[in-house]
């Protein structure tokens, strides 16, 4: 297979080159899933170690206020976890960029610090969807299915039709959806950058994420950024996490986030011609 | 490792992409937009055109009923004549005290 490395990123040790790197933002929050407290990045950390089936080095971005409890115990889960530091506002594309710009992976894997992994295989399923098929010739970006706490969908995709949606939100967790579109690999509109697989090169390639958009739709500007270059966005069902992301979060979309998205992409978000109006 | 300055020769690399995609992309929208307006403007005046034919077609439609509608409220010409000549044959009886 080629080497698409991208001009800078570093050759590292021959051998020893992570096939990803997972960049995991986080200020080491707590919460509680299923009635037991947790240190929500430790477990993540942790769940991906424990499933990844292929040589991965994991990048915290350790944000303004991380614990020093937290940033021990990410330490003390051995030498394919490494921790930067992010001492500035929050900004999360410039998280990932910081990731990012210090990982030496081919690929590249943004997952939030709020996920765990479920089902084995889901790595090698993401790192194969990113290949050449009749899904989609030319991959930029993967996304995987996300459930919610209790089982239910959070994410299967984006689509975009006037508003910018979740395929599947809300919806039974094992639901197929129309003609099986939600247990089938396919192209999307775009995906969550909650879990989202990408080659190095064609990070470098596109500028990241824009730090234009510090909090919101900055995925939705990645994938069509994607899009553009001519690079398709491929959905894998086989990935499975949960996002413990609260259903009923609201985020604080800010002014300028909404102008810049309308006038970088306005005309393309208007129809989604990869999934239909009813999922 | 990469060290801090391929760091930041990265984030600033990422930084002037994403800038010149943006930039670009921006201009094709409304590229695509004026294209739209362009189309929408030349479609308004095709119908502008075919309007002002259907008006002038219209209007000459309206002049011939006009006419026609002033021919019809005048007198035949036989009746015109009739009413003359009585007309002149009144007065001559006037004149000559015969009424």
């Amino acid at each position: 297979m080629a080497d698409h490395r991208a001009e800078g990123v570093p050759e590292g040790v021959p051998g020893a080159e992570p096939a990803v790197s997972v960049i995991i933002p986080s200020i080491g929050s707590r919460g509680s899933v299923h009635g037991v407290e947790r240190v929500f990045v430790v477990d993540a950390v942790r769940s991906v170690l424990r499933t990844a089936d292929m040589p991965v080095e994991v990048i915290v971005i350790a944000g303004r206020g991380m614990p020093p409890a937290v940033t021990a115990e990410l330490r003390s889960l051995g030498d394919a976890v490494r921790l930067v530091a992010y001492d500035t506002e929050f900004n999360f594309s410039a998280t990932v960029n910081l990731g990012a710009a210090h990982a030496a992976g081919r690929n590249l894997l943004l997952l939030n610090d709020d996920t765990e992994v479920i089902a084995d295989g889901w790595l090698r399923s993401m790192v194969a969807a990113l290949e050449p098929s009749d899904v989609c010739v030319r991959v930029g970006a993967v996304g995987a299915r996300l459930l919610f706490e209790d089982g239910t969908l959070q994410h299967a995709g984006h689509t975009y039709r006037t508003s910018l949606d979740h395929v599947g939100f809300g919806m039974s967790g094992d639901a197929a959806g129309r003609r099986g579109l939600l247990h089938r690999r396919r192209e999307v509109a775009g995906v969550t950058a909650a879990c989202l697989l990408t080659p190095a090169h064609v990070y470098d390639e596109v500028g990241g994420f824009t730090t234009r958009l510090p909090g919101n739709y900055n995925d939705v500007d990645y994938c069509m950024k994607l899009r553009y270059a001519g690079f398709g966005i491929v959905y894998e069902p086989a990935a499975t996490l949960f996002h413990f992301e609260s259903r009923s979060r609201v985020a604080g979309v800010l002014p300028e986030e909404i102008e810049l998205i309308q006038r970088r992409w306005q005309r393309d978000l208007e129809d989604d011609p990869f999934t239909p109006l009813v999922v | 490792m990469s060290t801090d300055d391929e760091v930041q020769q990265r984030l600033d690399r990422w930084q002037a992409r994403d800038a010149a995609i943006g930039l670009t992309a921006e201009v094709d929208q409304l590229r695509a937009a004026l294209a739209e307006r362009d189309g929408q403007l030349a479609d308004m005046r095709e119908r502008i055109g075919r309007l002002a034919h259907q008006i002038a077609q219209l209007t000459q439609q309206r002049d011939q009923l006009t006419n026609r509608a002033h021919a019809v409220e005048r007198p035949h010409a036989g009746r015109r004549t009739y009413l003359a000549v009585r007309r002149s044959g009144g007065a001559v009886l006037r004149r000559a005290g015969l009424r």
